[in-house]
């Protein structure tokens, strides 16, 4: 505990050189816009910018982007409250009866909520990854070959409880990933696999190439389809300082939100999104007049915003303590650490304490940052609302080619990337989430290495992975998370939940 | 009556798509050595994705010729060539002529993707982003790329 506090200490330290304050200041205004701006998400904006982030210190490049993620929830509350458009898919619910309380000349009060849920849901999440940090991560390194297969294997199986549609074409993406990432040198031989004599392929695909085509690329394209037009409501908004009784009216439904986001963020498969629909559910279940939910309760802003920061910031506590990540963005987080050639993974926090203390300590002053971004300067926000898309979209594709040009100012690059674009788009069109691919992709190699370790130590027995307490545990996990998945009730809840995502 | 052979669009093309692409896998690992479980060659794992992708494939084929199932939906291509062109021509054009002609001609294929687009305000947006990214990427991070041809 005092040894948690000394080292956070150390963070803010880390955190306070004007180089990192302006990185953090970076990612906070960065997340806010791509908040604010529906058809752009952070996972297309966190591959868009990881190029430019090689120029920097590891720290700081994690600090900018962890900033854009959560700040993205942030701006997120922002339309949905204002337009009635999700600016991301975690405010969907904020949209219900955020956009009546602003229909009601009460749009001040519920931004006012959204942004104190944010900032104490984010405040709240930081202090677990600095306390539950530390003890999971020395956990996890006595874990051995075989736990680590199977720690991945539980993973990859969470990410398809996270994806829409088909469960069995959601674990089709996943193989297809693994597939992919199998692209490039074999690391025990040296042999080229795959690559189909391209040179430029015996370092595997650019990560990048992949992120972009299947999220930037491809989304632009959906985008583009559909005519996307939107109007702003014209009220002024008054009343940013919601009166005492109104906080405390919100208070109950932010506490809730904060516990049930931080509890959905750790798990793999809860993420950001499912937090704040959960707690949207909660809050109308606990309820003493659950009619006025849909008509502007306040309780339906508060709980799911304060959710969805609360799991943004303690989805990084799987990534840093085992290295396993629990969604795309996450899976982000692990190819802009491994671009700096940090391997995620327990030894991260003694290894690199500037790392992840700076991180924790860079959580917390982004929070600070972001509540005074989101609400005096509420106006500057809801001018940029109005940037048609015709514009958005031309950005994004030429910030597209130049970034994947970037990375190893190869030509290539930008082929494979027009190639994923293509899959991408095809794969939204067959109703195939390329979220699962994405993780696939990243966890790939990581697979293989442990199992070819663990084949190794079983002498070539799989019942290897049956055998250690640790390992069999994660795979009892996926099976019944499979299972459950596969159901009947919890697959109808499951599509109800994304059925309304998508109205 | 017409006789439909595939009734479920969305199966039966996702299907043939991941047989596709395991199969083209599974030709590129026919040459690799694959070993034994105990001392795994470079093949080994590759050829059990592969293999689980095909034939989650090949069900997902039997599955959309065999049960009634969702249509695939109806794809504008005119976006989707222009996007994906626009990329094309920049590729091209970058190595040769230099950032701000790619930029601008990427702009210029690109804008036709929209129906909302007004050309001369996309070129002009298009000069804008080609002076930004010359600041941000060839001044400022120091990209070896030329600007002009």
């Amino acid at each position: 505990m005092i040894e948690s506090l000394q080292l956070l200490g150390h963070g803010f330290a880390v955190v306070l050189t004007l180089d990192n304050l302006m990185f953090c200041l970076i990612g906070a205004l960065f997340g806010t816009l791509i908040g604010v701006l529906p058809g752009l998400g952070p996972v297309a904006t966190i591959s868009l910018l990881l190029p430019a982030t090689f120029a920097l210190e590891p720290v700081g490049a994690i600090i900018m982007l962890s900033g854009i993620y959560y700040g993205a929830q942030y701006g997120g509350s922002t339309t949905a409250i204002l337009v009635n458009i999700p600016g991301e898919s975690t405010s969907v619910v904020t949209a219900i009866d955020g956009y009546q309380m602003a229909r009601q000349g009460r749009a001040g009060q519920a931004l006012a909520i959204a942004a104190i849920g944010s900032f104490i849901a984010g405040c709240i999440g930081t202090l677990v990854i600095a306390f539950a940090g530390p003890p999971l991560a020395r956990m996890a390194q006595s874990f051995t070959s075989p736990d680590y297969f199977s720690l991945m294997v539980f993973g990859l199986v969470s990410a398809v409880v996270l994806a829409n549609g088909s469960l069995f074409r959601a674990v089709a993406m996943i193989v297809l990933g693994l597939l992919f990432g199998m692209i490039g040198m074999d690391v025990n031989t040296g042999m080229p696999r795959l690559t189909g004599n391209f040179i430029e392929l015996s370092d595997g695909v650019s990560f990048v190439a992949i992120a972009l085509g299947l999220f930037g690329v491809a989304e632009v394209i959906c985008n583009l389809e559909q005519d996307i037009s939107r109007t702003v409501t014209s009220s002024k908004i008054t009343n940013l300082w919601p009166s005492f009784a109104v906080i405390r009216q919100a208070m109950g439904a932010i506490l809730r939100g904060t516990g049930l986001g931080t509890v959905m963020g750790v798990l793999p498969g809860g993420g950001a999104t499912m937090a704040s629909f959960s707690s949207y559910a909660l809050e109308k279940k606990v309820s003493r007049t659950p009619s006025r939910f849909g008509r502007g309760a306040i309780e339906g802003v508060a709980g799911p915003e304060s959710a969805n920061n609360a799991a943004a910031q303690t989805s990084f506590i799987p990534l840093l303590t085992m290295g396993l990540p629990t969604s795309a963005t996450m899976a982000l987080m692990v190819g802009a650490l491994t671009l700096h050639g940090i391997a995620p993974g327990p030894n991260v926090i003694t290894r690199q304490p500037d790392l992840f203390w700076g991180l924790v300590a860079s959580m917390f002053i982004g929070n600070v940052m972001l509540i005074i971004i989101n609400l005096p300067m509420i106006g500057l926000w809801v001018r940029l609302l109005r940037l048609p898309y015709r514009f958005l979209f031309l950005l994004i594709v030429i910030i597209s080619s130049i970034g994947v040009y970037s990375v190893s100012n190869s030509v290539f690059d930008i082929y494979l990337m027009i190639g994923f674009g293509l899959l991408g788009y095809l794969l939204r069109k067959l109703d195939a989430e390329p979220a699962p691919m994405l993780m696939g992709f990243v966890l790939g190699p990581m697979i293989e290495e442990n199992f070819r370790r663990s084949m190794i130590t079983g002498r070539g027995d799989p019942m290897v992975f049956l055998e250690r307490p640790i390992s069999l545990a994660f795979l009892l996990l996926s099976l019944a998370l499979l299972i459950s998945v596969a159901l009947p009730f919890i697959r109808k809840r499951r599509e109800e939940i994304f059925q309304d995502e998508e109205a | 009556m017409r006789i439909k052979l595939v009734r479920g669009g969305v199966d039966f093309w996702s299907g043939l798509l991941l047989v596709a692409i395991a199969s083209a896998a599974l030709f590129y690992i026919s040459s690799l050595e694959i070993g034994t479980a105990l001392d795994m060659g470079p093949g080994y794992f590759p050829l059990m994705i592969a293999a689980v992708l095909a034939v989650m494939g090949a069900v997902l084929v039997v599955r959309g010729l065999a049960v009634e199932g969702p249509e695939v939906p109806p794809m504008n291509l005119r976006a989707g060539a222009l996007i994906l062109g626009s990329f094309l021509v920049f590729a091209l054009l970058l190595d040769r002529f230099g950032l701000v002609v790619a930029i601008l001609a990427q702009t210029v294929v690109a804008s036709f993707a929209s129906r909302e687009s007004v050309l001369w305000q996309s070129v002009l947006f298009g000069a804008a982003m080609a002076a930004g990214s010359v600041a941000l990427f060839i001044w400022l991070l120091g990209l070896p790329v030329e600007v002009w041809p």
